[in-house]
């Protein structure tokens, strides 16, 4: 595995995890939690 | 002192102009509003009233549109010209300002027109709204004359006030320009946005609250917001048009080479104005449906829900067209091939965006059709109907739409930084990771309650910024120092100008759809929930009968802005003078 595909995978999972915490604060900030069991079972 | 009681007087007679503070005789007990009747409304035979005003204030608004966007983007290029001592940014700018300053007189005519109609035709309205709206009228009047000396200033002094300090004190008329043109803006918004959500007054009529209150109603700030966005992108997609007319009619290579890159930066102003507007329409929708949710169904739920699917195919065909046009600037570049086999790939996503917005939740159907759906929505096509499918489908589209013009620029630009290859990662991982988000957000939506249908958009307009906002300025570092080679502007096809004729036809005929949507949203009142509309054609027009008159006025404007093109093209000819035994010189460019 090259440099590059290791800063790729890393970059994708910092770049994931930004945007779960900016649409979990986003929807808190409306007032509505992310909330896993609203989900269809 | 006496210089002291003067400037207290002053601002006394502003603040009751603009209407901070309450007029004398409104300390008086407000009447309720006389509703009009029927024989209020002067007739004249063989004439709607309705349509001529409604074909007039269509007019008005789209020329207004380019008259007060084209001096925003001017004056930016303009301090683009002084920043990189380049003297073609100025040529440019200049050019542009000549463009609308021969549609000027005609936005004043319509705006003229507009007025003498609206006394003539609606004379109750008009007198509640000068009542509600006082002195501001008075203001929105000496605005409209600033702005026209302004503009004539800042046009006739270009080249008397080209170099050195005297081209901040040009920059500074403009800026003085766009705070007058702005200010006419936001004002005949707050009249027009008050007749939607009415503040200042009672539901009887009567008048309760100050000028300012009346202003600041609900509407008034995703108004101005749209409306700003708008006309950067309408303004831009006009004076591209122009520059494809000239591209198309020059015969020398510099002029073509001028034309093009005229016609590239339209594009760019057009795109920049376009890509948050689908969200500043989001907000304005969603104040309406705060304000009145009947309003809201109206516009989404009833019969102008169709019309909804008319915009996704003008604003999918405006997409396509700017794409295009950046695909085609690929051939400028050398490095322009490098990028080509990805246009594939970013057209699969915007014409599968596209087929996702058009997409219908319901049809009209036959009782055998429905027998054959086994219900009213088709079982996979259905979903795609609704409002999470079409908000993942805009934001990939925008998002792939800023991916082409990211390439074209990274074209002529070679990365000389060691992290490059990093950088580049990074950059994609970004996207991946963005549009990742931007699908799973609609899923989320689709499968959770209502109220998370609507919320989850906004996490996906966040992301869509994220990703222009982080790609752009992980490239700007990455590119610093970059190896540069030639842009060969001319370098275009001709087809690749019809694309720039496209933008400006599909941005007024969607101008005047959507003008038509948000006048239709106060059904049968004037102003809504306080002045009824008595008149005999109190009632929205039927989809056939608008999409007639939307389209008759656009195509009037197109003449006139053909017109206005012929008109700065004639500016630039030049008769030689005759010479010895010839009846008459022949013109030259």
């Amino acid at each position: 595995m090259s440099h590059r595909w290791v800063v790729f995978v890393g970059a994708l999972v910092i770049w994931l995890a930004y945007f779960y915490v900016i649409d979990a604060a986003i929807m808190e900030g409306q007032g509505l939690p992310v909330a896993w069991h609203l989900m269809p079972e | 002192m006496i210089g002291r009681r003067h400037s207290v007087f002053w601002a006394f007679v502003l603040a009751v102009l603009v209407g901070l503070v309450p007029e004398f005789a409104s300390a008086a007990e407000p009447e309720a509003l006389l509703q009009p009747t029927r024989a209020d409304y002067p007739a004249i035979a063989g004439v709607s009233s309705r349509t001529v005003v409604w074909g007039l204030a269509q007019m008005h608004l789209f020329l207004a549109a380019f008259v007060l966007a084209v001096p925003l983007f001017v004056l930016c290029i303009e301090l683009a010209g002084v920043l990189t001592r380049e003297a073609r940014y100025d040529d440019m700018a200049h050019e542009f300002m000549k463009i609308s300053m021969a549609a000027y007189s005609f936005t004043a005519l319509a705006g003229g027109g507009l007025t003498i109609a609206l006394f003539l035709f609606y004379p109750n309205l008009m007198d509640f709204m000068m009542r509600v709206f006082r002195g501001q009228t008075l203001i929105y009047a000496a605005l409209f004359g600033l702005e026209s000396i302004c503009l004539y200033v800042y046009y006739y002094s270009w080249d008397a006030l080209r170099y050195g300090d005297r081209k901040w004190f040009h920059m500074s008329i403009g800026v003085v320009l766009n705070m007058v043109g702005l200010g006419l803006l936001f004002i005949a918004n707050a009249w027009t946005a008050f007749m939607m959500s009415p503040a200042g007054v009672d539901p009887s009529g009567a008048i309760t609250g100050t000028v300012w209150e009346a202003t600041r109603n609900p509407l008034w700030n995703p108004l101005n917001l749209h409306r700003f966005l708008a006309n950067i992108a309408y303004g831009g997609a006009i004076v591209g048009a122009y520059a494809a007319y000239r591209f198309l009619s020059v015969r020398t290579a510099a002029e073509r080479a001028h034309y093009d890159w005229m016609g590239y930066t339209s594009n760019i102003i057009a795109v920049c104005g376009f890509l948050p507007l689908p969200f500043a329409g989001y907000w304005l929708m969603a104040e309406i449906y705060s304000y009145s949710q009947q309003m809201g169904i109206t516009a989404m739920g009833g019969v102008l829900a169709w019309l909804f699917i008319i915009q996704a195919v003008l604003i999918g065909t405006i997409l396509l067209a700017a794409n295009y046009y950046l695909w085609c600037g690929l051939g400028r570049t050398e490095r322009g091939a490098h990028y080509a086999p990805y246009v594939k790939y970013i057209a699969v996503v915007l014409v599968g965006g596209f087929l996702v917005w058009v997409t219908p939740h319901s049809i009209i159907l036959t009782p055998q059709e429905v027998q054959m759906l086994g219900g009213t929505t088709h079982k996979f096509l259905g979903p795609l109907g609704i409002m999470p499918a079409k908000n993942i489908a805009v934001n990939l589209m925008l998002v792939f739409t800023f991916l082409s013009f990211q390439m074209f620029y990274r074209s002529s630009r070679t990365p000389t930084v060691s992290w490059a290859k990093a950088g580049n990662a990074v950059i994609v991982a970004l996207y991946i990771a963005g549009c990742l988000n931007i699908v799973a957000a609609g899923i989320y939506g689709y499968l959770t309650p209502t109220v998370y249908k609507v919320g989850a958009s906004v996490p996906q307009v966040a992301t869509t910024l994220s990703i222009i906002v982080f790609a752009a300025a992980i490239d700007g570092f990455m590119l610093r120092g970059a190896r540069k080679t030639d842009v060969h502007w001319g370098r275009m096809s001709a087809r690749s100008q019809y694309a720039l004729f496209v933008l400006p036809v599909a941005f007024t005929w969607l101008m005047a759809l959507m003008g038509y949507i948000r006048s239709s949203l106060r059904t049968h009142w004037h102003v809504y929930t306080v002045m009824k509309d008595a008149s005999p054609e109190a009632y929205i027009p039927t989809i056939g009968e608008a999409g007639n008159t939307i389209t008759l006025i656009t195509l009037m404007f197109m003449a006139l802005i053909v017109f206005i093109f012929w008109l700065s093209q004639l500016g630039a000819t030049k008769q030689q003078a005759p010479v010895a035994g010839s009846a008459a010189g022949e013109a030259a460019p």
